[in-house]
């Protein structure tokens, strides 16, 4: 195990209590300031493969070493432990909704920094500064129910940004996002990125994968990581990606000034 | 489904069906909640009350108003508590309907027996029937004379007074202060954290759900050409009934997963800072004067 890998997975494998297999036999190292990319079709594991970096859920099989520790239910029953491993790690949900509780924008974005510990003061600046960071300083009274997808979005990322964690994990970010909110999420994760910071984002958005990513993990419908590298690579692969369901034959990518890339089928 | 049974249920099914009523009825609850949000945001005099001391002040207005038994000043609380309304720049014709509509229906049913002379026997005002002798049913005795009394009808008006009362006042301290500095407020007085993040979640995820079945029955409600049976409906509403409790369940899993992710380690930690004002201290004296002035009147004022 390297000195300088976030995370460390051994032959994990997950199964829900229904019996479905959800992961089978996963192995990846995820390297400090790496922007990883979990690509794969709906239901491949994706999703719970990040659940299972935040230590929401722990897996049957395998080992996980997150920050150089063998992280186990036990482990985090440590309060210590907790705290340190919680306030390294942001997690973006898929659906905004389940982590938006709290009863406005403001006691949202407080809540974490409250939970780990943070004093008031403290809490305050980070609330200001990561609402100013976000422009949701005129919503900040408002509760959720009354926000739109992409505001609630921007709360979500401000929730876990306010954290100021090491690490941010997110689940199909862009999803149900207009194009300009699109961008300006895909802005935030490059400036965050850019501090050295790590990033694993699970997608099958290809477009984000080309603009973002530094190496991709290609999950197949039997939610096993069948192929890894540099975008260029697997989006070079045309039939690992009809393989894993992921496109068609009429795929292709189009070249726009700018030597912007986008990618999508057509016939 | 021949052309003429399809046209003729058709011609049903514009007339509002349950799909339709059903999603106006939940549209109107998000309604009256955004509604409430608004009169919150306002400048009137209840929301520019620290939320302490305007739930301090609502709770005393409500226990003078049960050490309260003349009717006249039971009324006159009431058009002081409208008075208030109106200051603090809620619309009094919607805020009457709502207490004045429900209070004599729920509070009224419960007081229609006392006016009568078997439950409370009394000055008779209106003569209904007589009966040969009096009957006992066990430990209760009818009297011969059945009639409306004068202490039965008083009772029913200062019950019926009474609820409006500590109704208006409770309306008014919900639509004037925002519901999360409600509850933060009652946390600042006593109120366990963990009651008050249940009843934030609570109010929080009922909504969403509240949209979510708005989201199925207009769905449902796109897809249903003609007339669809009671059965049918049943069948629907049971359906629907079914898949909000697993949607509910997922998204308790899942928040339980957010919040743990952002720390929560079983306590819930709440950051709230309120500053008592002159004015909310002056406002606290005023509630006292007013709370002594109607005990004080109802003492002197003497019913004939």
């Amino acid at each position: 195990m390297s000195g300088n890998n976030i995370f460390t997975l051994k032959e994990i494998s997950y199964r829900y209590p229904s019996s479905e297999e959800a992961l089978s036999k996963i192995n990846l190292e995820i390297k400090k300031g790496e922007l990883s990319i979990f690509l794969g079709a709906n239901g491949c594991g994706k999703s719970t493969l990040l659940k299972i970096l935040d230590a929401l859920i722990f897996p049957q099989e395998g080992e996980f070493y997150a920050f150089g520790n063998l992280i186990t239910e036990e482990a985090l029953s440590n309060e210590e432990f907790f705290y340190s491993f919680r306030k390294k790690i942001g997690f973006l949900f898929q659906e905004s909704d389940v982590q938006l509780f709290n009863p406005t924008v403001w006691d949202e974005v407080a809540y974490g920094p409250l939970q780990l510990g943070l004093d008031k003061t403290s809490v305050k600046d980070r609330v200001e500064k990561t609402l100013d960071l976000l422009s949701l300083k005129r919503l900040k009274d408002r509760p959720p129910f009354k926000l739109s997808g992409g505001e609630k979005k921007k709360e979500a990322i401000a929730s876990i940004l306010s954290i100021e964690p090491e690490v941010l994990l997110l689940d199909e970010p862009t999803n149900g996002l207009d194009p300009r909110t699109q961008r300006h999420l895909i802005n935030l994760i490059k400036d965050f990125h850019k501090q050295n910071k790590t990033v694993v984002i699970s997608t099958h958005n290809l477009d984000l994968i080309y603009e973002l990513a530094d190496k991709v993990y290609v999950f197949s419908e039997d939610h096993k990581i069948i192929a890894s590298g540099s975008p260029e690579e697997i989006l070079n692969d045309k039939d690992l990606l009809i393989k894993v369901n992921l496109i068609d034959e009429h795929f292709h990518k189009h070249v726009h000034t700018g030597d912007h890339l986008h990618f999508h089928s057509h016939e | 489904m021949c052309p003429k049974c399809f046209k003729s249920s058709f011609n049903k099914s514009t007339k509002p069906g349950f799909l339709e009523k059903t999603i106006n009825e939940l549209n109107n609850v998000m309604k009256e909640e955004f509604v409430a949000g608004k009169i919150a945001s306002r400048h009137g005099l209840l929301q520019n009350l620290d939320p302490r001391i305007n739930f301090l002040a609502t709770l005393l207005l409500i226990i003078s108003a049960n050490f309260i038994h003349q009717p006249l000043v039971l009324l006159f609380f009431n058009f002081w508590v409208i008075w208030l309304a109106k200051v603090s720049l809620v619309p009094v014709g919607s805020f009457l309907k709502k207490i004045w509509l429900v209070v004599p229906l729920f509070t009224g049913i419960m007081v229609i027996p006392a006016i009568f002379s078997p439950f409370l026997p009394g000055e008779p005002l209106l003569i209904l029937f007589q009966l040969p002798h009096p009957v006992q049913i066990l430990f209760w005795q009818i009297p011969p004379v059945i009639s409306i009394t004068k202490q039965g009808v008083l009772a029913a008006i200062v019950l019926v007074l009474r609820v409006g009362i500590c109704v208006s006042l409770s309306l008014l301290l919900t639509l004037t202060t925002k519901w999360s500095l409600l509850l933060k407020a009652l946390n600042k007085i006593g109120l366990p954290d963990i009651f008050t993040t249940i009843l934030e979640m609570a109010h929080r995820y009922i909504y969403l759900l509240l949209q979510t079945t708005v989201d199925m029955f207009t769905a449902k409600k796109s897809r249903s050409i003609g007339h669809t049976t009671t059965g049918e409906q049943r069948k629907f509403v049971s359906n629907s009934m079914s898949i909000l409790l697993g949607k509910s369940y997922f998204i308790s899993n899942e928040v339980y997963s957010a919040m743990l992710s952002r720390g929560y380690n079983g306590n819930t930690l709440v950051l709230t800072e309120f500053k008592l004002k002159s004015f909310d201290w002056l406002w606290l004296f005023f509630i006292i004067i007013v709370c002594l002035f109607f005990i004080g009147g109802d003492h002197l004022f003497v019913w004939k």
